[in-house]
Parts: C-alpha cells; sequence; structure tokens
C-alpha cells in the first residue's frame, strides 16, 4: 500500500498514467452524465470511432506524432461525424440510430484502412498510432498530461458556466426554448465539449471503448442521487477512481492494455452501484419486496 | 390555504396597457392544405380564455407560434405589445406543457429544483440563483400547494402534482401570460376541480393572464369566462353562454356533445343530441367538414 502511493507520487510513468486517466474520468463523467441524460450515449460511442481517421490524417499530413497535432485531427473529424449525423437525420427518412450506426462504421472502417495503409510504409515514425484503437496510458509524458488537463480544464469550466443552460436543455428542451434559450447552439456547444471529453480518453482507453467512460460513471452516479448537482459531482469521482485503479493495475500489475483495465474497473462500479445504492439498489428493492411479500401473507389474502 | 402575496409584479396595466397576445391574419403552412389560414386573436390582460380546438385544427401550431418555438408563414403575431420576433422577455409568458410530453421522468430534479428552473431566463447568462430566486421559488411552491413535495423527485409526482409543479414553475418566473396545454388530459375529476380551482384563484387574485388549451369544450365551459374555437381558424370568439346559443358545436365536435356552464353564470345548458348533418343550423362554415362525424374527439389521440 505504502509503495502505491510512493509510486503514485514519484513513479514517472505511473504519476502520469494516474493523472491522465484521472482527468479523462473526471471530464467523461460530468459530460457523459448530459450525454446519458439527453439519450446521447451512443452518440459518443459514434464521435470516439469517427476519431480515428482523423488522427491518422493529422500524422499523414503534418508527419507528426506530437499529441496535440493528433487530437486536434480526432476533435475534427469527431466534430465532422456529429455533423453528418445530425444531416443525416434531417435530410433522410433514417432514425437516429441508423445513421449513428453508418457513420461510426463509415468512419471507423476509412480509419482503420488508413492505419493498415500508414503501417506498410515501412516508415521509422509510424510506429504506435494503432495503441489509439485501445489506448496505452503507459506512452503519456507530463507534456501529455498537461494538454490532457488543459482541454479538460476549459471544458469543465465551459459547464460551469453554462450550468444552469445546460441543466434545463437536459430535462426539457422545449420548455428551455419558449423561455427563449437559443437550445440549437446550446446543444451544438454541449455536443463540442463531449468531443473535448472523447479527445481526452483517446490516448488512455482508446477510441473502441471510450464510450464505456461517458455511459459508466454516468450510469453508476445516478443510482446514488436524485439531484443533477450530486449526480455530476458523483460521475467525476467514480471515473477518477476507475481511471486511478485501472491504470495502476495496467502499468503495476501486468502491464496489460489500460483501457480495457479502466472499464473493467469502472463496470465493477456500476454493478457495485446498481446493486447496493440505496434507494435504486437492485439487492434494497429484492429486500423490500421479500418484506411486502411476508407483510401480506400474513393475513389471508382478500383475492383468491 | 395561502397568503403569501405571488411576487413582486409590476402592477398590471402599468406594464403594458394593450393586449398580451395580438394575432393578425396569422397563417403557417407549406403548400397544400394551411394549418392555420388568417388567424385572429387578441388576448386582453386579466383574461381567462378557454383556446379550444378538435385534433388537426392547428391549436399545437397556433400555441408554439405564440412561444415562439415557430415562425408563422404569414400574418403578425405581437406579445405585450411588441412584435414576437423583438420580444426578448419570454419569461413572461410562463408554458405548462402537456402531461409527460417531453420530459424525462427518471430525471434527476427534485420539484424545488424544476421550480427554480423557472428563473434561470430572468437570471441571465453566467449568473447563479441567489436569495432573490430562492424566495420566489418558495412563494411559487406555496401558491400551487407544492411545498410539501418540494424534495420530491418530479418523475415521482402524480400527473396532477406534476401539472402543479409545472404552474410553480411558471409563477417562480413571474409570469404573466399562462399558456397549460391540455392540463387536465390524464387525472381524475376530483383532480380536475382542485386544479380549476387553482386556476381560477390565479386569475383572480394575483391576476395571472391564462390561455387553456383544450380539445373538450366540455371540459372548459365551467370555469373559463370566454372561449375562442378553433379551426385552422377562429371560428367562435365570445363567452361561453353566447356559444351554446349558437350551433357551431354539432358541426365541429359530435352528435352528441353537452356544454355545461359555470355555475355562477346565467345557466344555459345546450344539448345537441343526434341532430342530422346541416338540418338545424342555418350558416355551418364550411372549413369545419373536416372533423365532422368524430364521434368523441378524445379518441383521437394526438400523441
Amino acid at each position: 500500500m505504502f509503495d502505491l502511493l510512493r509510486d503514485l507520487l514519484f513513479d514517472y510513468t505511473l504519476r502520469n498514467v494516474a493523472l491522465g486517466s484521472a482527468v479523462l474520468g473526471i471530464v467523461s463523467g460530468v459530460l457523459g452524465s448530459f450525454a446519458v441524460l439527453r439519450r446521447q450515449a451512443l452518440l459518443g460511442d459514434t464521435l470516439s470511432h469517427a476519431a480515428l481517421p482523423g488522427i491518422c490524417l493529422a500524422f499523414l499530413l503534418t508527419g507528426s506524432k506530437d499529441l496535440p497535432v493528433l487530437l486536434l485531427g480526432a476533435g475534427i473529424a469527431g466534430w465532422l461525424g456529429t455533423a453528418l449525423i445530425l444531416r443525416i437525420v434531417r435530410d433522410t427518412r433514417l432514425d437516429q440510430d441508423a445513421a449513428l450506426g453508418i457513420v461510426l462504421s463509415a468512419f471507423f472502417g476509412f480509419g482503420i484502412m488508413l492505419l493498415t495503409f500508414i503501417s506498410k510504409r515501412n516508415d521509422a515514425n509510424q510506429a504506435g498510432l494503432d495503441k489509439f484503437l485501445f489506448g496505452q496510458a503507459a506512452a503519456l509524458v507530463t507534456r501529455n498530461v498537461v494538454t490532457l488537463a488543459i482541454i479538460g480544464g476549459v471544458a469543465l469550466a465551459v459547464v460551469v458556466l453554462f450550468y444552469k443552460e445546460f441543466k434545463l436543455l437536459a430535462f426539457d428542451a422545449d420548455f428551455s426554448a419558449s423561455l427563449g434559450f437559443n437550445t440549437e447552439r446550446l446543444s451544438v456547444l454541449l455536443t463540442s465539449l463531449i468531443v473535448a471529453a472523447v479527445v481526452i480518453g483517446l490516448q488512455t482507453v482508446g477510441v473502441v471503448l471510450m464510450v464505456a467512460m461517458l455511459i459508466g460513471p454516468a450510469v453508476a452516479a445516478r443510482q446514488w442521487t436524485d439531484r443533477l448537482g450530486v449526480m455530476l459531482g458523483l460521475a467525476a469521482f467514480f471515473g477518477a477512481l476507475a481511471g486511478v485503479s485501472g491504470a495502476i493495475l495496467s502499468v503495476e500489475a501486468s502491464r496489460l492494455p489500460t483501457g480495457p483495465m479502466i472499464i473493467l474497473a469502472l463496470t465493477l462500479i456500476v454493478i457495485i452501484s446498481l446493486y447496493l445504492a440505496p434507494a435504486h439498489g437492485l439487492v434494497w428493492d429484492w429486500a423490500r419486496n421479500r418484506r411486502h411479500r411476508r407483510n401480506l401473507q400474513a393475513p389471508p389474502p382478500l383475492m383468491p | 390555504m395561502t397568503t403569501t402575496p405571488l411576487a413582486t409584479r409590476h402592477s398590471p396595466l402599468a406594464t403594458s396597457p394593450g393586449p398580451l397576445v395580438e394575432l393578425r391574419a396569422v397563417s403557417f403552412g407549406y403548400g397544400g392544405e394551411p394549418t392555420l389560414d388568417n388567424v385572429d386573436l387578441t388576448v386582453a390582460r386579466g383574461e381567462f380564455l378557454g383556446l379550444i380546438g378538435p385534433n388537426g385544427s392547428g391549436k399545437s401550431t397556433l400555441l408554439n407560434i405564440i412561444l415562439g418555438l415557430l415562425k408563422p408563414t404569414g400574418g403578425d403575431v405581437r406579445l405585450f405589445g411588441r412584435p414576437s420576433a423583438r420580444f426578448g422577455e419570454r419569461w413572461r409568458i410562463g408554458y405548462v406543457p402537456q402531461r409527460l410530453s417531453t420530459f424525462d421522468a427518471q430525471f434527476p430534479a427534485t420539484v424545488e429544483e424544476v421550480v427554480g428552473m423557472g428563473r434561470f431566463a430572468r437570471l441571465g447568462p453566467f449568473r447563479r440563483p441567489g436569495a432573490a430566486d430562492r424566495a420566489a421559488v418558495a412563494r411559487a411552491l406555496d401558491w400551487a400547494d407544492m411545498t410539501a413535495y418540494r424534495e420530491r423527485r418530479i418523475g415521482r409526482l402524480s400527473v396532477g402534482q406534476q401539472q402543479r409543479a409545472f404552474i410553480a414553475r411558471a409563477l417562480a418566473g413571474e409570469a404573466e401570460l399562462l399558456i397549460l396545454d391540455e392540463p387536465t388530459a390524464a387525472v381524475d375529476a376530483a383532480t380536475q376541480e382542485e386544479f380549476y380551482h387553482l386556476l381560477e384563484r390565479l386569475n383572480r387574485e394575483a391576476g395571472l393572464t391564462i390561455i387553456l388549451v383544450e380539445h373538450d369544450l366540455a371540459m372548459v365551459a365551467a370555469h373559463v369566462a370566454a372561449i375562442a374555437l378553433l379551426n385552422r381558424r377562429i371560428v367562435f370568439r365570445g363567452t361561453p353562454q353566447e356559444y351554446a346559443a349558437r350551433d357551431f358545436l354539432h358541426g365541429i365536435y359530435s352528435e352528441q356533445t353537452t356544454c355545461a356552464v359555470h355555475p355562477e353564470i346565467p345557466h344555459v345548458h345546450a344539448a345537441h343530441e343526434g341532430v342530422a348533418a346541416g338540418a338545424s343550423h342555418s350558416h355551418p362554415p364550411h372549413h369545419i367538414r373536416h372533423t365532422h362525424g368524430a364521434t368523441d374527439p378524445r379518441a383521437h389521440g394526438e400523441r
């Protein structure tokens, strides 16, 4: 235990990985809560898959593997994916889920193709782009962590500034519009912040599993409270907890890929919350039902 | 029940002496038959108006136009004396949506938080609610008789309680005009009575102007002082008594429609039973044909 604490503070790799994962957990916990409440969780999945060709193209165009450059490409691609989904839903008869599926697979397929193309170029510099598939937090250097923290900090600051507008939008978009708020612009802003959260997670958990970082903390937090503010705080905490413990497991214990370890830790938190959270937990539900059934059995039943 | 004055309202009439809602020749539609055709409607301050129209009459469209969610394709909309496009103080119109129409019952928000949202538009960007806002929320909860439920999650309320919570939300924003969209569509008779009682008090004691949108005239006639009948255009505007004396009812609604009238107002009771189409009314407006023969307007749920 003491060793672990010492490593967290002084081990260069572990410190960076833990910090990077914590930033990811906090930001995706908060923004994922809004995505889940607005029933847009799968939009996050499409965004993260759509980011892959952006990363590859950014590398092909600049020849640089600098994280900010790649993340910029990812962000732009994710954004284009969103715009495309909105277009498809508006201009065709397809439903949102069909549009999400089309954009997700088209962008991801294109990304995999680019990835293969890059790896066949026999370029010494090319190695490592595939780490964005499942994440490789061990590759994070301090400079990267600072980049992630800046992106995350800006995203969270915007949430704080627009908290009441976002709350209203998530609760009842029509009412919000009837009060004179520009729901379209707010919606675009919120989606952009979700893009930012996805971008932060690309190196740590990768494009394939990123959606779990948006959904998991929100779903777990929702079980413990009926207040949005508390839910956001708890989601940030659960996200950070999963991020740090997953990072420790992958770096310290076994050199397993970071993304899957973080997601497994998160799944554990979700399961515990679903079963044990007071008021919502399945275990308490079960106990309540049992008690009711016993109470009902005591007097003779009114109906056969 | 409650004695606290509702709000530090600017005295009625002081702000805008004219009508709160003024629609002139408002139309809506793209090609084909328009949803709204030349609608003229004026709602004065202090009025308690029942806006009644069968399904497909365009009342949702009209509602959305007044709320600024839709732009009319023709005509003129003025709110509180200003053209709708330049009317920025949208919170002065308190909208109570149809039950469960838009919000998610699982949403993590207490009644108090939802009522607090009524203040958000007044606050302006980047500002957080303060003591004055909390006081307004407490007053609104008190008026709607929802103080006891303020810690309850909004999705766990009964339909009638949710309506009250939404009224409180509009009151918290110090709305001067309350627009309710079929508020009693799914509540029992006793709850309905209580609900109308609250609306009457808000109209009389707090000076709120109220537009009650319903498709069932019988439901509203006993409670409102004035009605406007919509069927793509306003086909009648007046008191329920005047209406009962005329014979439009038959054409728009069913073969069997009863119009019950407020007990305190001179009693006129009109029952239309099985009148052969076109036999008894001299000038049935030809544009109301579309819904002719519907036996129960409620059977054709809009949602």
